[in-house]
């Protein structure tokens, strides 16, 4: 992609550039975020390393214990156990995994479908684009949490089911964008000067077209990876979601609901570590959007 | 209310005195000051132009006076309206005197007016906030306002939403409203910038006979010193938010005294024709294309719109043809179909009917493969140098791009060759590594034209390439471009709706209007002796920098429009 990558060593650095690393000392909520979400992910990769426990394994003689800080807390069980004798510590370590698989996958797969489709329905135009938009149209019409729910009658729940449930429900609003910004950046003259220099559709669309996008699409997927791994805490918290024994953080709060008087430490530290993950998502990616812009730099 | 025509400079008490006005800019936690204690006087009926360059801060030393500078910004010093105090007056009172006292006309009517109300709506709007008239009397007297700024049908006029106006019509329509209530001045930012020559040349006139019909004085502020020249009494030159030079309009363009201001006068392109002789010699038609014509069109057609609109025809049956290595310059006025033209040479837009050959290809029903190679010998700057560079790539992207494109080069040789180009446009390699929105306007132009003539193209389309830049900027960007013509010899089709740019570049002129070719010559030839009466009328409304010939110009564009326009 870069057409010249020895170009700029041949002159005098001209314009002071921040390295992005510098900027990101900078700018105190962007590095919170990528503390915090490079934290989650490496406790998510390590979980079979560090986490004290087995989260699958039950001990029923440990049952309810309350977090190992408290009267009858067990120091072995950091954050207290379940009902079944689960660790809580390691169960909230193992959900990481499940949860950022998810999240990431599910939205991954949303602006693959959604900017494929929006670019064709924008740059191409005609009958595909209105076909496009009454596909669009459709989708929206069906709740996709109703949609899960069959789907996950139909071929069992698991994690791909939930991948692609709220993957290819999720298209639509990156397809909307992409397909009114392509429209708009079509007729920019930077892109005209392209096609008149002699620029193919899939030069203009790739090097002229997409790169302008990331930043819209970045701004919305950020938000939507935070809204995936809600979703899939939501379904699992139905029962439609990850089954047990396999923790996820949706399943872990589901578990805690009836315990919430005796046993609050079932849904607080899964609470608290789907909302750190959440809030540095997003963190993350207002940083990113920054980042990518070439007038802030 | 006295209506007595005042001669220039005298009469008394100034209506606006303005002492040691500076203006700041919160940057970066910092103030920084864009305009540096500015002191003038405006005098009853009298016209005080405002002059300078983008940046200069005449824009924002003039809306600090009612108030309107942005959040960021703040003003100090003291602005007497008619001996009484109002620079940073609270918001309500300020709101008093904006509209009642002072009347702001914009640059843009299209964004001065709230698309959504009528206009008759609008003008009310302000008469019965400020005088508290009743909707009937609010009504009758919008319509009378309308019926002043010279708009046809007032009555029916009222009732119209701003885009069933023309910009011309719509911008006479922004005048009433700000002359509404009677103000006691009336600040013009850059009243004509958006307007055709022959529509500016009409709004001209309305400001100067209104000035004396409810007498306002008026702040003007341009970077056109030929509207100048047709309108100020009095001129203050500004350059880097300070005062350069202060006088008499006379004393400016005849006798300038510092150096900014004889440059700034120097860099005007002049019109040199004597233009509109009376009587048209009855010359023959335009002569035969030649048959080794580098690009000949036969009765051109060109449907504009997008697949989801409607289409229109905005060129239809042109001939015309450029030599090898020749400029032809295309004048018209905005929607004559002349940048549509420059987009079909290019294969921007599909050419509907008739036929367009340049370099032996016919354009008409091209194929794709055919149209990538025509596009290796035919390129094409872009009038907004703003938004024709990608704002994401790199200026040495952004002109090893066509290279790139059409693998002429890589690597070394690749970085070679942009250096060179960047050479050729006068622009430093430091250059190289920056974005678009860290050069100025100038400087993305020459970036512009250095991917243009990347390919040594035997045709380059200039679309009004300097129409976005400030007078000096222009001449030096249209130095670079004779030079690369001269070096390079490519043929050129040079857009562009000002006549002056046009008399220096090219070699012929075609004047187009509605989509059809009116006239065309050798530039002197037609410059000389127009024959068609719109080309006439075109060359007249060009306001030229010197207010003696400016007066004589009016004149005879008054015996001109008298005789009436035949289309």
């Amino acid at each position: 992609m870069d057409v010249l990558p020895e170009a700029p060593a041949l002159i005098e650095a001209p314009v002071r550039r921040v390295s992005k690393l510098r900027r990101l000392l900078r700018d105190p909520s962007g590095l919170l975020g990528v503390v915090v979400l490079g934290g989650v992910i490496f406790l998510a990769l390590l979980a079979p390393w560090i986490s004290p426990h087995d989260p699958e394994r039950q001990n029923l003689k440990a049952s309810l214990l309350p977090p190992a800080w408290l009267d009858g807390g067990d120091s072995a069980y950091l954050f207290g156990t379940d009902r079944l004798g689960h660790d809580v510590l390691s169960r909230t370590i193992w959900s990481a995994r499940t949860s950022l698989l998810i999240g990431f996958s599910a939205v991954a797969l949303a602006v693959l479908l959604g900017v494929t489709i929006g670019v064709f329905a924008g740059y191409v135009g005609g009958r595909l684009e209105d076909v496009v938009l009454r596909l669009a149209d459709i989708q929206l019409a069906i709740p996709p949490i109703l949609l899960a729910i069959v789907l996950a009658a139909a071929i069992g729940p698991s994690p791909t089911t939930i991948i692609l449930v709220l993957g290819g429900t999720g298209w639509v609003v990156y397809a909307r964008i992409t397909r009114g910004d392509v429209l708009s950046l079509r007729d920019r003259s930077f892109v005209k000067a392209a096609v008149s220099l002699g620029a193919g559709h899939g030069r203009v669309v790739f090097r002229h077209i997409l790169p302008h996008l990331v930043s819209p699409i970045l701004i919305v997927a950020t938000i939507e990876i935070s809204l995936a791994i809600l979703a899939e805490s939501s379904l699992s918290f139905l029962g439609l979601g990850i089954q047990p024994p396999t923790p996820s953080w949706g399943s872990m709060l589901g578990d805690g609901r009836d315990y919430l008087a005796s046993a609050w430490w079932l849904s607080v530290f899964p609470g608290i570590a789907l909302m750190l993950t959440v809030l540095s998502v997003n963190l993350v990616g207002n940083w990113l959007r920054d980042v990518y812009d070439p007038r802030l730099s | 209310m006295t209506t007595s025509n005042t001669p220039l400079g005298s009469a008394g008490e100034p209506v606006l005195s303005v002492r040691g006005l500076s203006v700041d800019f919160l940057v970066n936690g910092e103030w920084s000051t864009v305009v540096h204690d500015l002191s003038y006087e405006v005098r009853p009926h009298e016209v005080l132009a405002i002059v300078g360059e983008s940046g200069s801060g005449k824009t924002q030393s003039s809306m600090a006076l009612i108030g309107l500078l942005p959040p960021s910004g703040r003003a100090t010093g003291s602005v007497k309206l008619d001996g009484t105090e109002i620079l940073g007056l609270p918001g309500k009172r300020m709101s008093g005197i904006r509209g009642r006292q002072v009347g702001v006309v914009f640059q843009e009517p299209m964004t001065a007016m709230n698309p959504v109300y009528t206009i008759g709506f609008q003008i009310c709007e302000v008469l019965r906030f400020h005088l508290g008239m009743s909707k009937r009397q609010a009504r009758a007297r919008a319509i009378e306002l309308l019926r002043l700024v010279d708009l046809p049908d007032p009555e029916l006029t009222v009732r119209k939403y701003p885009h069933q106006l023309s910009g011309g019509q719509l911008q006479r329509a922004v005048i009433a409203q700000a002359i509404a209530c009677e103000p006691r001045l009336l600040i013009a930012d850059e009243p004509t910038t958006a307007l055709d020559v022959t529509v500016q040349a009409g709004i001209l006139d309305l400001l100067r006979s209104l000035k004396d019909r409810i007498a306002s004085s008026i702040i003007l502020i341009s970077h056109d010193l030929g509207v100048v020249a047709d309108i100020a009494d009095r001129v203050l030159v500004m350059k880097a938010g300070r005062v350069v030079e202060s006088e008499s309009s006379e004393q400016i363009f005849y006798r300038p005294a510092q150096p900014y201001t004889k440059e700034l006068i120097a860099a005007v392109p002049t019109l040199t024709a004597t233009a509109v002789s009376e009587t048209p010699p009855a010359e023959v038609a335009e002569e035969a294309a030649p048959t080794d014509a580098l690009v000949s069109a036969r009765r051109l057609a060109i449907d504009y719109g997008t697949d989801r609109g409607p289409r229109f025809r905005a060129v239809d049956g042109v001939d015309f043809h450029i030599g090898r290595g020749e400029v032809l310059g295309l004048v018209g006025e905005s929607g004559s179909g002349k940048s549509t033209i420059g987009q079909a040479a290019v294969g921007l837009v599909p050419v509907a009917d008739g036929s367009l050959v340049i370099d032996g290809v016919e354009l008409a029903g091209i194929r794709s493969a055919d149209l990538k190679a025509l596009r290796r010998r035919v390129s094409i700057v872009f009038q907004d140098p703003g938004s024709s560079l990608d704002p994401r790539m790199q200026i040495a992207d952004s002109i090893a791009e066509p290279l790139v494109l059409h693998r002429l080069a890589k690597g070394k040789e690749l970085a070679k060759r942009v250096n060179d180009l960047l050479d050729q446009v006068h622009l430093p390699r430091t250059m190289l590594a920056r974005f678009p929105h860290e050069l100025s306007g100038g400087q993305r132009q020459r970036v512009g034209i250095a991917r243009a003539i990347a390919l040594e193209p035997v045709l380059l389309v200039a679309d009004e390439p300097t129409s976005a830049l400030d007078v000096s900027v222009q001449a030096k960007v249209l130095e670079v471009f004779e030079e690369l013509q001269r070096q390079h010899g490519f043929a050129c089709l040079f857009i562009s709706h000002d006549l002056a740019v046009v008399e220096r570049l090219a070699n012929r002129i075609a004047v187009m209007r509605r989509g059809s070719l009116v006239e065309a010559g050798p530039t002197r030839h037609l410059l000389d002796h127009p024959r068609h009466q719109y080309t006439r009328e075109l060359l007249a409304a060009v306001p030229v920098a010197d207010p003696h010939e400016q007066r004589t110009r009016r004149e005879t564009r008054r015996l001109l429009s008298a005789r009436g326009t035949p289309s």
